[in-house]
């Protein structure tokens, strides 16, 4: 008998009615008209075509501070995830050039890529000279600024302009002479980046040479988000097939290829062939020990029902309330199989040890309590989640809710119906069963519950002691599955182009424009300094940045060249005018520059400057208006300093060095800190809920085996020397939601531990089946969840008839 | 090879040529010191790694406007005029070769590249490969003519005073 006979309404019923169950009539219809409702929300949500989020970075809520630093970096990111790089190498030069103008001929005919750059257009120096040229006095480089400033400045110009004359080497900007004989023009030109690294313009390609090869840049961009998986194989496929036809068709060419989609289609499709491999190795796993169990395949294709439904109304639900589903909820989503099927095998277990004289109602009644606080409990662990601001955390506890509760639904309404018979052979007990009674003998032969208490108070303090020195690791880095050859190609395209770093960027705001513009001048000149001082060994810069300052000018800085440029001219005329006239030009030559500067140009717009083709190259780093500012971004070379770069920026205002994976690595370590209180409140919670239930004494005992389970999963681990992070934190959860079903079903047992004990055996091994053996993943996230699952659930399983009523 | 030379630069947008007389020093594996005397002083250093002005006792790298593969093509191939290697000259340009008495004229038309700049190149002198003038014809219209005069030729290895003019 129980101690204690809990003030519940399915007791009350039961008393009430003793071979009826309450809405027996009703309820098989009742839910079968639920599930026609959610098959046909089902099927328009398949017609409305999924949205299912792959990108890891969209999890992350943004520091509520920071709103605009993360639009920019959003903004930024989405235009960098889009691009692709391949580097196209032969022996020959003939031949790389050939090669890459062939493949990106191939890309251009596709419509899944869009801007193929492999040219840089003779029409493009054309450009510059249209867009710039008129300005040459108001938009120069810092080096001509600084020689305005000197006190000879016509005679330096003038000494300048006769060595590019009287040099031995021809002077390419001879045509320019005649409109700009200073050449301020080509001054600006010259003083422009330069690509990065050791690429060069050779010819009009991008070209790099290294141990005798000569590769090639060839700049793509996808026409859609990288990270819609849909889009991913195809795209991937058309890439491969590319690369393969250029290699085959040109001899000796080898291509280089980079760019984050290439990583997250790797990744994607390493996950989706994990999940069906592992997901068909559980399967078949699950299969097998229920055959052992029930003998029958019908009692199968009932324990699937549940989950079925579930994982549907799951599904379907999720999808109205967020607009997209993220991969990990989905993933976590499979561990629904492992605490829905509870319910189901609560019930078959009943079903299968039963004699001749079953009612399914009956069956019902005797489990009803059990499942039904199952499912609470599950679900106000889960309701902890959904208060949480981590938007993937409020998915999978919507998902999760719904789907327990779906399945509960199931077995609750239709079971009685679907196992109305007695089982055929009730005669001999089920195989499975042998274990589950040695362990459970083997737990009545313990000592006495005090020494127990005592045992665990010490275990728990063990646990206790050695998570103090728990090590944590919140770098996003370690969470991704990054495929080993990728990363080797995109290092070595890295060293051969010298690339930028996209996360660690610099961001300047401003209110206006000018105010950007003028910001952005004042960054780049410390930048430029400190490129300037800190020279390697090598004679290249320790720092390589890219900045529009040279390009899109600030009205201010404008003003003042051109008064310095007018200065010049006017103080200088007469040197500068019997200088030129000494050189040969026309006597005019001097009275031309005054009358030039005299005219005061009024400048271009960002707007016109980003529909020019001048643009084309850095127009990326032009964010427009966020918000009510203007945001423009300053790339940096890989290899920087971080503490060095931006301690330069902390007098300025509205210019902010950016470390995303920094940045990333806060949330994370922020997100973590929060559901690990999140997951105590879950516990407070439910530790609640069971005292209005049962009485402290039992409360505590049900409690105590999921607790124990979980500390003992992060002591192993952390003597074992695993991190941990926010991931296995959420699965900590997972273990409550789980391990309290064990126990309470085991607390409802009244005298039948042993149908518990199956029943609590099958669902923990079909957890363990379809979701520890995600321990086996390349994907580091998805492994750290796994073992997890897979200690916590053991441990879970062993310390569960704790709870059992003798 | 040490010369004194005089180059005589005619530039379409100037009314008359510009003339510049200097030292000239080739040496094989180092490059050329080209030394301005009139009508200003400069010492300008040209080796395969690239085109330098030597000031204050530096060498500091110039950067003429212009673009860089060109200028370094170029480069390359004016240090190849004085090297004599026909073979590598024959990658860059198609050559042809008039003698007459004892004086000879070497015609280059540039391949490749170098033909966007370079119409042609005369390079002529007198018997002994002793090298009299370098005429250079822009496809600009723009044209240079280098006359070498008490000139000398050695075969020993470079002096450490003059290998230091390249460092």
């Amino acid at each position: 008998m129980t101690q204690h006979t809990p003030p519940n309404h399915s007791a009350k019923l039961i008393k009430n009615s003793s071979n009826n169950f309450p809405l027996q009539n009703i309820l098989p219809v009742f839910w079968l008209s639920i599930v026609v409702v959610l098959l046909v929300a089902t099927a328009f949500i398949f017609n409305r075509g999924l949205q299912i989020e792959t990108n890891l970075l969209s999890l992350l809520p943004s520091f509520k501070e920071e709103v605009l630093l993360q639009k920019s970096a959003e903004r930024f990111s989405s235009q960098v995830s889009r691009r692709l790089f391949f580097l196209v190498g032969n022996k020959s030069e003939k031949d790389s050039r050939s090669a890459a103008l062939k493949l990106a001929g191939l890309f251009e005919n596709s419509a899944h890529f869009s801007s193929v750059q492999v040219e840089v257009k003779s029409q493009q120096l054309k450009a510059w000279y249209d867009f710039y040229f008129p300005y040459r006095y108001q938009i120069m480089s810092a080096e001509m600024r600084n020689l305005l400033n000197q006190q000879d400045a016509a005679e330096q110009l003038l000494l300048g302009l006769q060595k590019q004359l009287y040099s031995p080497l021809p002077l390419y900007s001879a045509q320019l002479l005649k409109d700009d004989p200073l050449l301020f023009f080509p001054a600006f030109l010259a003083s422009l980046p330069k690509p990065p690294g050791k690429l060069e313009v050779i010819d009009g390609m991008l070209t790099v040479r290294e141990n005798g090869m000569n590769y090639i840049l060839v700049n793509v961009s996808l026409s859609d988000d990288p990270f819609k998986i849909s889009l991913q194989p195809q795209i991937s496929g058309q890439i491969t097939q590319a690369l393969a036809v250029v290699e085959s068709e040109i001899s000796g060419t080898s291509i280089l290829s980079s760019g984050v989609f290439r990583f997250v289609a790797a990744a994607s499709a390493e996950a989706q062939r994990e999940v069906s491999s592992i997901g068909l190795g559980s399967l078949i796993g699950i299969f097998i020990l229920m055959l052992l169990t029930f003998r029958s395949p019908r009692q199968i294709l009932v324990a699937v029902l549940p989950i079925v439904i579930g994982i549907l109304a799951a599904f379907t639900v999720s999808s109205f309330v967020f607009p997209k589903l993220h991969l990990l909820t989905l993933v976590f989503g499979a561990s629904l199989i492992g605490v829905s099927i509870d319910y189901a095998f609560h019930y078959l277990v009943k079903h299968r040890m039963s004699t001749a004289d079953w009612n399914g109602w009956l069956g019902l009644k005797a489990v009803f309590s059990a499942v039904t606080m199952g499912l609470i409990t599950s679900i106000l662990g889960y309701a902890g989640f959904y208060l949480t601001p981590f938007p993937v955390l409020q998915q999978i506890a919507v998902f999760s809710s719904v789907g327990l509760l779906a399945a509960y639904g199931t077995v609750v309404c239709w079971f009685p119906v679907l196992m109305k018979h007695p089982p055929e052979a009730v005669a001999s007990k089920p195989l499975t069963m042998l274990p589950v009674s040695w362990f459970l003998s083997l737990f009545g032969k313990l000592p006495r519950q005090s020494f127990m208490t005592v045992g665990m108070l010490l275990v728990g303090m063990g646990c206790v002691f050695s998570l103090l020195s728990v090590q944590y690791n919140d770098d996003i880095r370690a969470l991704e599955n990054i495929s080993p050859e990728l990363k080797i190609e995109e290092e070595k395209i890295r060293s051969l182009t010298g690339g930028l770093d996209i996360s660690r960027f610099i961001v300047v705001r401003g209110g206006t424009v000018e105010e950007l513009l003028q910001r952005q001048e004042k960054a780049t000149l410390l930048l430029k300094n400190y490129a300037e001082s800190n020279i390697l060994p090598s004679g290249e810069s320790k720092l390589y940045f890219q900045s529009l300052a040279p390009i899109l000018v600030s009205k201010k800085t404008q003003t003042e060249n051109l008064g310095l440029s007018k200065n010049v001219f006017i103080d200088g005329t007469q040197k500068i005018t019997q200088g030129l006239a000494e050189l040969g030009f026309e006597a005019d030559s001097g009275k031309r520059l005054i009358a030039e500067v005299s005219q005061a140009q009024q400048s271009f717009t960002v707007k016109q400057w980003l529909e020019s083709p001048v643009s084309e190259a850095l127009g990326h780093l032009w964010l427009g208006q966020i918000d009510s500012e203007y945001v423009s971004l300053i790339m940096l070379s890989n290899g920087h300093d971080p503490e060095e770069i931006s301690s330069m920026f902390q007098q300025l205002s509205g210019v902010e060095y950016i470390n995303q994976l920094e940045r990333f690595s806060a949330l994370f370590k922020l997100y973590r800190e929060e559901t690990t209180r999140f997951v105590a409140l879950a516990y407070g919670i439910v530790f609640m809920f069971l005292l209005w239930k049962y009485r402290f004494r039992k409360a505590v005992i049900i409690l105590v085996p999921p607790a124990l389970a979980t500390l003992l999963t992060f002591s192993i681990m952390t003597i074992s020397g695993q991190s941990l992070n926010i991931f296995n934190i959420v699965a900590a959860l997972l273990i409550l939601g789980i391990g309290v079903d064990y126990t309470i079903f085991f607390a409802e047992s009244n005298n039948e531990a042993e149908a518990t004990g199956l029943a609590i055996m099958l669902s923990a091994f079909t957890t363990l089946l379809s979701f520890g053996l995600l321990f086996l993943s390349q994907t580091p996230a998805l492994a750290s969840i796994g073992l997890t699952i897979t200690l916590g659930i053991s441990f879970s399983l062993l310390l569960s008839p704790l709870a059992r009523t003798t | 090879m040490r010369s004194d030379f005089v180059q005589t630069k005619k530039i379409s947008v100037l009314k008359f040529p510009l003339i510049t007389k200097g030292h000239f020093l080739y040496a094989a594996d180092y490059g050329v010191i080209w030394k301005i005397n009139t009508p200003f002083e400069a010492e300008l250093v040209i080796t395969s790694a690239g085109y330098f002005e030597r000031k204050n006792g530096e060498l500091l790298a110039v950067t003429p406007a212009g673009a860089k593969p060109q200028i370094q093509s170029y480069l390359n191939a004016f240090l190849l005029l004085f090297s004599g290697r026909f073979e590598e000259l024959q990658q860059l340009f198609s050559l042809s070769f008039l003698q007459s008495g004892k004086d000879w004229v070497v015609g280059l038309t540039p391949k490749g590249r170098l033909a966007k700049v370079i119409q042609n190149i005369q390079l002529s002198g007198s018997l002994a490969a002793r090298v009299k003038n370098l005429s250079i014809k822009e496809v600009n219209g723009d044209f240079t003519q280098i006359q070498f005069h008490d000139t000398a030729y050695s075969t020993q290895s470079l002096s450490e005073a003059d290998q230091k003019l390249f460092q």
